[in-house]
């Protein structure tokens, strides 16, 4: 096996376990006795782990319970905003690439702007403005996020226009929009745009990690990663310094952590990889 | 002349566009029962005289007449040129103005520092990339340097704050995290090979290829290019960046107030923190596109 596919075995294998975990979130099936903490138990202080908390309880909850249904919440984070990502990058790209008039020059003026603005902040604002809850931040961030899949399109299709295969395609009286879908977005964006559909994943994972961090958007009983952190890192006496049986670890934040950055780690050589397709598919020196 | 009349221009459209951003959030205040109520208070404790409302004469839960807020924010607007005035807090009474000293001078810093350093990062990994392509430690190196970019700005700031003890970090403890963390140097890493790839395999770089010319030479110019495209691209993201770090490390700047402006449902302090990021994103967008005329002065024409 090449070292390339024994890199994307072992990525699509951790996607995989995400994907099941993120299902688990989704199924909400934990057993009766990992869901169930005592109320006594402090708010603000970390049980270690017990025969039926295997991770322990931390903010009154059981933390691989949190930690699984956080995992959905970042899977739901990921998918919302990569279908707004999609839609609209796809609708920018192609009708800034193809010559439709004046409708061009406004696609490609929203492009410059969108991609201007910083998006973490124009969602701060948003939150401000509107109060709204973080599933609606989240198609917004997508939506902002867009024009960069738009100019890769736009970038590809302007390449495409000077081949002869365009040419025959509209000589043999096949439609625009099946020569755009067919020949321009599937025969020779797909692995592009895949590759930019991984990288948004990510960021849109580590966003919604950011605003569930300074608790935008967010309703009660909402879990998640960011969340996660933010308790951990309010409470005083634990640390990451010191071997992981030891009482004082910080569990509660040394888990959402590596939930992040295995996730995006995974997320980012994905898109590497198919990039990487791309380029090769291209002809290019790599 | 031609140079006073692009400047005209300039002047004229960073106007239009100010205008248009800060009325476009204005007006959703003033959509928003519940803001437009306590900004009528707000412009009753303050701005009495310009309205020429009494604040004695207005009951408690009562909005103004539309045109009262009309011409709040127009005064407002004109005072900040003709006074220099940006208003006051609609939390705590503190004038904007401010803001305009030591929080935008940190996160501006911050922010283009830490756009160049992740450049510099970026450019040292792919050096050692190309140079010792098939080395275990530099092969080793590079990927530790990704997965680094991995680590949230959260988890990072957290390793400083309680693992180093560092309760007020050195900025360039600051910088490094912004450089780094959330993807931004795996992200800049990538931008940059492709478009080095991009390059080598253009027609251009197969001329010079052909004529054995002096490939340094060469390609410093497309190179450039792209090096102040990637720093505009990355710069957005880069401040957003910032605000997080510094809401986490406690600094004040910029971030640290917008995301109190936030939280504290400082509604006029949102109204102008959206006029200086207007003004930043211009000038980032003129200073873009001023490098890239003076490194490649020939004229853009869409296909």
């Amino acid at each position: 096996m090449s070292r390339f596919n024994l890199r994307k075995s072992l990525l699509l294998t951790v996607l995989g376990l995400y994907l099941t975990l993120a299902v688990w979130g989704w199924s909400d099936h934990f057993p009766a006795d990992w869901e169930y903490v005592r109320r006594d138990t402090a708010l603000a202080t970390f049980y270690p782990p017990s025969p039926n908390h295997i991770l322990g309880i931390f903010f009154q909850q059981d933390l691989f319970v949190s930690f699984v249904r956080s995992t959905y919440s970042a899977f739901v984070a990921g998918s919302v905003a990569l279908v707004s990502f999609l839609v609209i990058g796809i609708l920018l790209g192609v009708g800034s690439g193809i010559n439709i008039g004046k409708w061009q020059d406004v696609l490609n003026g929203t492009m410059k702007i969108l991609n201007a603005f910083p998006k973490f902040i124009v969602l701060l604002l948003y939150a401000g403005l509107f109060s709204v809850n973080l599933i609606h931040m989240l198609i917004l961030y997508g939506i902002i996020s867009a024009p960069k899949l738009g100019e890769l399109l736009k970038a590809r299709i302007e390449e495409l226009k000077r081949e002869d295969f365009i040419d025959a395609s509209i000589a043999l009286g096949i439609p625009i929009p099946q020569i755009i879908a067919r020949h321009v977005l599937w025969h020779h964006s797909r692995h592009m745009i895949l590759s930019q559909l991984f990288y948004m994943f990510a960021m849109a994972i580590f966003m919604e990690a950011s605003l569930a961090y300074l608790n935008l958007g967010i309703e009660e009983g909402y879990q998640s990663w960011g969340l996660m952190l933010n308790y951990a890192t309010s409470v005083g006496g634990l640390t990451f310094f010191t071997w992981p049986w030891n009482p004082n670890f910080n569990l509660p934040a040394f888990l959402p952590s590596m939930g992040l950055l295995i996730v995006i780690l995974t997320l980012f050589g994905l898109s590497s990889l198919w990039a990487q397709e791309d380029k090769k598919r291209r002809g290019w020196t790599i | 002349m031609k140079f006073l009349q692009t400047l005209g221009l300039l002047v004229f459209y960073t106007l239009l566009l100010l205008v248009i951003v800060t009325s476009v959030v204005y007006t959703v205040f003033l959509i928003t029962p519940g803001i437009r109520v306590e900004l009528g208070h707000y412009i009753l404790k303050y701005y009495s005289d310009v309205i020429g409302i009494s604040a004695t004469g207005a009951s408690g839960g009562e909005q103004l007449p539309l045109w009262a807020y009309w011409k709040f924010y127009l005064h407002w607007f004109l005072n900040i040129f003709v006074k220099g005035d940006l208003g006051y807090s609609q939390f705590d009474g503190k004038p904007f103005s401010a803001l305009l000293g030591a929080p935008i001078r940190t996160t501006l810093s911050l922010a283009v520092v830490s756009v160049l350093l992740s450049l510099c990062f970026a450019l040292g990994m792919f050096v050692l990339q190309l140079r010792w392509k098939d080395n275990p430690f530099v092969r080793a190196g590079i990927g530790g340097f990704k997965a680094l970019s991995g680590l949230h700005y959260i988890v990072l700031s957290y390793f400083v704050l309680y693992g180093l003890n560092l309760r007020q970090p050195p900025h360039w403890i600051l910088i490094l995290i912004i450089a780094v963390g959330n993807g931004v140097l795996a992200d800049t890493y990538t931008v940059l090979k492709e478009d080095f790839d991009k390059l080598i395999n253009s027609p251009f770089y197969l001329g010079i290829q052909t004529r054995a010319g002096d490939k340094i030479f060469h390609l410093l110019k497309p190179l450039s290019l792209s090096f102040s495209r990637i720093m505009y691209s990355k710069f957005p993201a880069v401040l957003g960046g910032t605000f997080i770090v510094e809401y986490i490390m406690n600094v004040h700047a910029l971030g640290l107030e917008t995301i109190k402006a936030v939280v504290e449902n400082d509604h006029l302090k949102m109204l102008v923190i959206s006029f200086l990021i207007t003004i930043l994103i211009v000038v980032s967008t003129v200073l873009y596109h001023t490098v890239q005329k003076y490194v490649d002065p020939r004229p853009v024409k869409d296909l």
